[in-house]
């Protein structure tokens, strides 16, 4: 048996170790068992390409061990969020005992999902048919969360600095909209009723959309605010609940627990108050939404190395991966239109940033919603 | 009524602005840039400058510097910004915080532009 690939010949390398080909065979064997990364064999020659090896480290990666995966084809590997494309493919080279990369979502024994980096190799016996297919995987999957999570980062900055350049234009050019009415209307006959009522128009317009701006910017904002000041997490945060609790149906329950239950003081963080207090509106405003009014927020404030975690978590009905992946970008919106402009999480996702820290959603459609907003200490 | 200068290089906010002062019986000099604006006020002895921040070659900081540091006739300085496409309006208006008598942030409207002005000449010697 060779492989297929342009490899030192076997003679070569036994005359360079000076040893027979039993031991050779001994030490590759052991060096596989004993690699970190997954090695499967496949049998090319029998049905559906039963698995008729695997090392210690596959085991480990999958979860399974020998007795469990030995004798059946690889695809137990695969689950609900598997690309089919990226299968048919592989499916395709398997068929054509061709080698092939690919990176694929696996899932381990437990159920839990893992990104394979797969790399297929055909072996062919000396007469070139055949007999097995190598397969190495490398679990990649911090490698990929890494990626998109830079790829995420990346489009929040380029949308923050595209709305930046345009609110500072619109600016300009909301301010004679904004101040000429007021001069207008007392130069309007009194009987002018509707013409008057047009004027009123425009300037509500005119200052409807200054808001908007102003919240552009607040997601664009990188800077601190010129307002930020020192406070102890859980006083700012208990007050911000406070204020933001009277805004509240009364069949929402608002849950306090960690630091926020017994009101110890935690670390001091560099905010501004007036921020604090509408990221907490927005955040448990769009949960009551989300669980159309009735229903219970929990509020969770802890300690940690760095800082302060603060999770809110609904139990409304949750959101699919493509909405969680773009929802703190500007004006995006899942509300019917007129209901929401879509920048309440652009304007917390620019408040978090401006405090240096970060703000994360775990959602999934039925479980709620978790959102987890990490604070740096002051002068940590 | 007060003598002021309005230094804007957007002629439909330095028109707008010009038009609000002039309603509230002020004698309105305009000017569309820095260097215009720092000549006419000169000449013009102003009690009052209203300045743009951020524009092309003398910006609104240095027109400030220069005003407060010109000798004779000390005019009040109400400075106004909407920010740029580099600097926001917050932090140019931070820029101006110790050297203008008072800070506006654009787009505003009339009521909140002559109060500005307002408190400015009441406060002025």
């Amino acid at each position: 048996m060779t492989l297929s690939a342009d490899l030192p010949s076997t003679d070569d390398l036994l005359d360079e170790l000076s040893c027979d080909p039993m031991t050779i065979g001994t030490l590759i064997v052991s060096t596989i068992e004993t690699s970190p990364v997954s090695f499967t064999l496949a049998d090319a020659r029998r049905r559906d390409r039963p698995l008729i090896y695997v090392n210690d480290a596959f085991c480990k990666t999958s979860g399974y061990s020998r007795d469990e995966v030995l004798g059946r084809n690889c695809r137990f590997l695969q689950g609900p969020g598997t690309d089919n494309a990226t299968v048919d493919q592989l499916r395709q080279a398997l068929a054509e005992g061709r080698n092939h990369a690919c990176r694929l979502l696996n899932y381990r024994r437990d159920g839990t999902p893992f990104w394979n980096d797969l790399h297929i190799t055909a072996l062919r016996d000396f007469d070139g048919s055949l007999i097995a297919f190598a397969g190495i995987q490398v679990d990649i999957t911090e490698q990929v969360l890494l990626e998109r999570q830079q790829a995420h980062r990346g489009r929040l900055e380029a949308v923050g600095q595209l709305a930046a350049g345009l609110a500072h234009e619109i600016n300009n050019l909301l301010q004679p909209m904004l101040a000429l009415p007021g001069l207008i209307a007392p130069a309007l006959p009194k009987e002018a009723l509707e013409e008057q009522e047009w004027l009123h128009l425009i300037e509500e317009h005119a200052a409807q959309a200054r808001g908007i701006v102003l919240n552009v910017l607040s997601f664009a904002r990188e800077a601190p605010s010129p307002r930020a000041a020192c406070h102890d997490a859980t006083a700012v945060f208990s007050r911000a609940l406070e204020f933001v609790g009277r805004l509240l149906p009364t069949s929402i329950g608002i849950e306090r627990h960690g630091l926020l239950r017994d009101g110890s003081p935690s670390c001091l963080v560099r905010l501004d108050e007036t921020d604090a207090r509408q990221v907490i509106a927005n955040l448990l405003l769009n949960a009551s939404q989300a669980m159309k009014g009735t229903g219970r927020i929990a509020v969770r404030l802890e300690q940690t190395g760095r800082g302060v975690l603060l999770t809110i978590r609904d139990g409304g009905p949750g959101m699919p991966a493509h909405v969680r992946q773009r929802i703190f970008e500007p004006f995006f919106t899942t509300k019917p239109v007129g209901e929401g402009t879509g920048l309440g999480l652009a304007v917390v996702h620019g408040a978090v940033r401006s405090w240096g820290g970060a703000i994360e959603v775990d959602s999934a459609p039925g479980e709620g919603a978790t959102f987890s907003i990490s604070i740096p200490k002051w002068g940590g | 009524m007060a003598k002021i200068l309005v230094i804007d290089d957007v002629v439909g906010v330095r028109k707008t602005i010009a038009a609000i002062l002039r309603r509230a019986g002020h004698d309105v000099t305009e000017a569309p840039d820095g260097e215009n604006g720092l000549a006419t006020a000169r000449t013009l002895q102003p009690d009052v400058v209203v300045t743009d921040l951020l524009m092309p070659h003398v910006d609104g900081v240095e027109v400030i510097d220069r005003l407060k540091s010109a000798g004779s006739k000390v005019p009040r300085i109400l400075a106004i910004s909407g920010g740029g496409s580099l600097v926001g309006a917050e932090e140019a208006l931070a820029m101006a915080q110790t050297t203008a008598d008072a800070t506006l942030r654009k787009p505003f409207d009339a009521s909140e532009l002559n109060e500005a002005v307002d408190r400015l000449i009441g406060r002025a010697p």
